[in-house]
């Protein structure tokens, strides 16, 4: 697995190595206008696939940087919180929990809902259509886009199930995941330099367990509860860049 | 026949009456003919240019829908009045338009008398001057007569143009273009075309019945003046003969030789055969214009017998050749044929112009004007051919050119680079020896002896040691051998100390009898001066160049770098500022059914709106950029459409002449504009605009109302317009005429404020920092 994400690693600093030392093109921008900061919001339909709500929405902050006519980089944040219904996956997880214990069962049916943040950070190529009047960083584009995220259990669930299991090994672990996205959106500007725009994107995940968001994801064997949650918050990671799409203001200067 | 006429001898006695008589009227003229500068419009702007296009159009759509008729003729006299109002408006601000100068004040002098007892119909007709080498005149349906600088500058009398003018009255009064639009609509005819010129005389060809009643009413009106009807039978002939200079002397390559400086018979002889090919084709095109059936104009062998018919026997006592004086038309006629000379220079006529301007000199005083005229012709021709241009396109063309024009033009397109130059450089050395002073005949000769040396590699030095032909003879027997051939060769000879010897024995005399070209000067010594001084330099040139190559791979790529980084990141320092020229814009649109059609509606108002963006733009970037507006809109005045004309002069014998090296001759007018404007840069931008809706897919229409998931995106699908965006932007340095820019680029996006501004900021940014090619 670390083998895997170090090959990742060497992967995106080759494109983005090969992304800086491209040729220089000369590049007006927009206006006059090359670099935009720009406030995100992200709605995805992982949920779709994990349970809870349809739509799960996410902010993000981003700065963009037009370094010749067609081609852009792109560095953001993106925070999400979010919520998983215990109850969901108990049903699920019966289905496939081998030692089917029911302490570790009502565990979970007693966490309530556990909440938790996706932070990620993003980096990502946008190459502007020039043949559709595009001047970077304006106009219509499609991106790749490669981020790592890290989702988090905001809740405690000790608290939350009344330690009543104490023996048991509860607190569920960070996960981390690798991503992948194509997208396609387009910029639009009201004044020279405020404006908003639109992208629709889809990725896949690589997870840290090295499951890969596409092929699915399966239940494995489980020793300690916490594993379920984990694996239940790998999946929202997962499915979170499978469908997403963004709207936001920007600000070229 | 007028062609014949011209070769007696009477003639020469004609032409030095003329002489005469211009002399004593150029005392009497206001205009500087020997300084002469393009004339352009004057006083104020006509009032239909200050009302929008659409607005005229609209007015006269709801007068057309308030009378009876068909549905049919209704719409297509809609379309006729749209297609009317849109097309003059463009004619009158395209510079090519004059109005308040002295050929127009002449014109409707003219027309005034001939309208004189109908003053309903002369508030209804204006006159206005073509600025077209095509002797040609032609009316609009709005009642907007042209006449045509070609035209006036044939016509020898006032009678000659009032036929023509009551003619084109006709035409208007009868409605013509109206019922010859209805016809060709019946008949499918595609009015279409690119070019403006092309549409309008596609609107106003008239058909033979509609000629002959114009000739016919024509003649009614001119009956009720004092005007000399049977003046219009020149009119006709002049009209059968345009493809002839408007007056003729025999000039041929033959008057330019001296005793040492011969043509050979090589040469002679293929001038000859081009002229055998010249009278192939004219046999051709006369039977053509004698054949009334081919012809969708009447002949005009037959209009001058049907007017033959109608004069003879008519009292023509009373009846006079000039009404309003023959001083006037003597002064308009001489301005309409040093317009006609610029016009030639303009369009790169240049073979034409050379002979026209010694035709000018013969007439009137020979002047500074004439002079570079004359220089800058032949020059022209150098630079063409030097450039490899075939000079059929420059006014040497075999066929186009008849009468006496064919012999020197033809003589100009079989020279060979080496031998026209060393013509041209005689030439403008004459020229030089009556105007030292003057600049611009300095620059040109200067650039031919340049093009002779570098391009020509002819060692300027060598004329000093030119041979007679017997000298040459005894030279080359003397070391000759029997076994060596004797060839032409062009090729640069590769040692110079041994170019005497080497001459001798592989070139005939023939072949080089162009360096005899000066030995009869008596100024010779002063010119081969300037040729030593010139090969000194030269020298010096080399060894500067030898240390460039000499340059290590390191400086030399260190250079490249510099180069490719002021490429792409310094603006290009030679820019000062910049002179746009009003966008252009042809919008298309494209209706469900497939048919698309030019929307001159949308069209004004694109226009409009564009220049707004290039306005803001421009603003925004800072610098001198200057829009030269010629919108028709209430607040256009006659120097924006002055200004406009100029530039669009300049910019016209650019495009014509399209070398990068070539001195223009209309820089010397627009560089006063230039300084104004503090600018060197000149742009002309247009633009291409179709929008096209898709065809109605029935079939997916029927799936999506099938299956109603996909019915947004059927409808997204259906109902968005395919856009195509086709852009071209030409940028010149006025100073050295080279291009800067010469860019196409075809776009699928909508002409939004955003993506607008977002195109003319990066084809702005791009000109900064282009550097001329």
């Amino acid at each position: 697995m670390i083998n895997c994400i170090k090959k990742q690693s060497i992967c995106l600093l080759l494109f983005i190595g090969m992304f800086f030392t491209v040729h220089a093109q000369s590049n007006p921008g927009y206006m006059g206008s090359k670099e935009a900061i720009s406030l995100d919001v992200n709605a995805n339909f992982g949920a779709f696939f994990t349970g809870g709500n349809l739509i799960h929405i996410n902010y993000g902050l981003s700065y963009e940087y037009a370094r010749n006519k067609t081609s852009a980089f792109k560095f953001g944040i993106k925070r999400h919180s979010g919520e998983l219904d215990a109850e969901y996956f108990y049903y699920r997880a019966a289905g496939y929990y081998v030692p089917s214990s029911s302490e570790y069962l009502e565990f979970i049916k007693n966490s309530g809902k556990i909440t938790y943040n996706i932070n990620e950070i993003c980096f990502q190529a946008n190459f502007y259509r020039e043949d559709l009047g595009a001047i970077a960083p304006f106009g219509p584009y499609i991106g790749i886009e490669l981020s790592g995220s890290m989702i988090t259990p905001k809740t405690n669930t000790l608290s939350m199930s009344g330690n009543i299991y104490p023996e048991l090994n509860y607190k569920p672990n960070n996960v981390y995941g690798f991503n992948t996205s194509i997208h396609w959106g387009s910029k639009r500007m009201i004044n020279d330099n405020l404006g908003y725009y639109w992208d629709f994107a889809s990725g896949f995940t690589l997870l840290q367990s090295g499951q890969i968001s596409l092929f699915g994801l399966e239940y494995e064997e489980y020793e300690q509860p916490k594993d379920i949650i984990e694996f239940e918050l790998a999946r929202q990671l997962a499915y979170s860049k499978l469908i997403q799409v963004s709207a936001g203001l920007i600000y070229l200067f | 026949m007028y062609y014949t006429i011209m070769r007696y001898k009477s003639v020469k006695i004609l032409l030095a009456f003329i002489c005469f008589n211009m002399f004593f009227l150029n005392v009497h003229s206001q205009i500087d003919f020997n300084n002469y500068k393009p004339i352009y419009c004057s006083g104020e702007i006509p009032e239909n240019l200050k009302e929008l296009s659409s607005a005229k159009a609209k007015d006269a759509i709801s007068e057309i829908r308030s009378k009876k008729g068909t549905r049919k003729d209704r719409m297509q006299e809609q379309e006729h009045a749209i297609e009317v109002s849109f097309l003059e408006d463009q004619l009158l601000t395209s510079g090519q338009v004059l109005f308040g100068d002295p050929m127009t004040n002449y014109v409707n002098k003219v027309a005034d008398v001939l309208l004189k007892n109908n003053p309903d119909l002369k508030k209804s007709v204006q006159f206005f001057v073509l600025r077209s080498h095509i002797p040609n005149a032609y009316t609009t349906s709005n009642g907007l007569v042209f006449v045509s600088i070609g035209l006036l500058s044939r016509l020898e009398n006032e009678s000659q143009l009032a036929v023509i003018l009551a003619h084109e009255i006709q035409h208007f009064v009868q409605k013509h273009s109206l019922e010859q639009f209805k016809q060709e609509k019946n008949l499918k005819k595609d009015f279409r075309g690119s070019d403006l010129e092309e549409r309008l005389k596609a609107l106003y060809r008239f058909n033979k019945d509609q000629e002959l009643e114009a000739d016919d009413l024509g003649y009614k009106m001119l009956q009720g003046t004092k005007y000399d009807m049977s003046e219009g039978i020149y009119v006709f002939e002049m009209l059968k003969y345009a493809n002839f200079p408007f007056l003729e002397t025999p000039m041929a390559i033959d008057s330019f030789e001296s005793a040492n400086y011969k043509f050979p018979e090589v040469l002679k002889n293929s001038i000859r055969e081009l002229l055998k090919s010249g009278e192939k084709s004219d046999l051709s095109e006369d039977e053509r214009e004698n054949d009334d059936n081919k012809s969708t104009h009447p002949s005009l062998n037959k209009r001058i017998l049907i007017l033959k018919d109608r004069i003879s026997g008519q009292d023509n006592s009373g009846k006079s050749k000039f009404i309003i004086g023959e001083t006037a038309f003597k002064e308009m006629q001489k301005i309409a044929r040093y317009e006609l000379l610029l016009l030639f220079v303009r369009r790169g006529d240049h073979g034409r112009s050379y002979y026209l301007t010694h035709i000018l000199e013969m007439l009137y005083e020979q002047g500074t004007f004439l002079s570079r005229i004359k220089g800058m012709s032949i020059y022209a021709l150098v630079e063409h051919k030097y450039k490899g241009h075939n000079l059929e396109s420059y006014g040497c063309n075999v066929s186009d050119n008849r009468g006496d024009w064919r012999p020197i033009t033809s003589a100009f397109a079989s020279m060979d680079a080496k031998e026209l130059s060393v013509f041209a450089a005689k030439e403008l050395w004459q020229i030089s020896l009556k105007y030292p002073k003057d600049e611009f005949i300095l620059n040109l000769r200067t650039k031919v002896f340049a093009l002779m040396q570098n391009k020509g590699y002819i060692k300027l030095t060598d004329f000093q040691n030119f041979k007679t032909q017997s000298e040459f003879k005894a030279v080359s027997d003397s070391t000759s051998t029997a076994e060596k051939p004797i060839e032409k060769t062009d090729t640069k000879l590769k040692n110079p100390r041994n170019r005497a010897t080497e001459l001798a024995n592989s070139v005939t005399f023939n072949s080089i009898y162009y360096y005899g070209a000066f030995y009869d000067l008596s100024s010779k010594e002063e010119l081969f001066k300037i040729f030593r001084n010139l090969e000194s330099e030269k020298a010096t040139n080399i060894v500067d160049t030898d240390k460039k190559e000499r340059q290590s791979a390191a400086e030399r790529r260190a250079g490249r770098i510099q180069a490719t980084k002021e490429r792409y990141a310094a603006p290009n320092p030679e820019f000062n500022g910049l002179v746009v020229f009003q966008p252009k814009i042809n919008v298309v649109k494209g209706n469900f059914l497939g048919s698309a059609k030019r929307n001159y509606f949308i069209e004004e108002k694109t226009k409009n709106t564009l220049f707004q963006h290039w306005r803001y733009v421009a603003k925004k970037m800072g610098g001198s950029i200057h829009i030269v507006n010629n919108a028709v809109n209430s607040n256009l005045t006659t120097d924006d459409l002055n200004n406009y004309a100029q530039l669009n002069d300049w910019l016209m014998e650019r495009l014509n002449n399209d070398t990068n090296e070539m001195t223009l001759f209309y820089s010397q007018f627009i560089a006063e504009n230039m300084k104004e404007y503090e600018s060197n840069y000149i742009c002309w931008v247009g633009y291409d605009y179709i929008l096209l809706k898709k065809p109605l897919q029935l079939e997916n229409l029927f799936y999506s109302i099938m299956f109603p998931v996909f019915l947004p995106v059927y409808l997204y699908y259906q109902f968005e317009e395919d856009v195509t965006l086709k852009e071209l932007t030409m940028v010149y340095n006025v100073k050295n005429g080279r291009t800067v820019l010469n860019r196409r680029k075809v776009l699928e996006c909508k002409l939004n404020t955003d993506f607008a501004r977002a195109q003319i900021y990066e084809t702005i940014y791009e000109i900064k920092h282009s550097k001329a090619k």
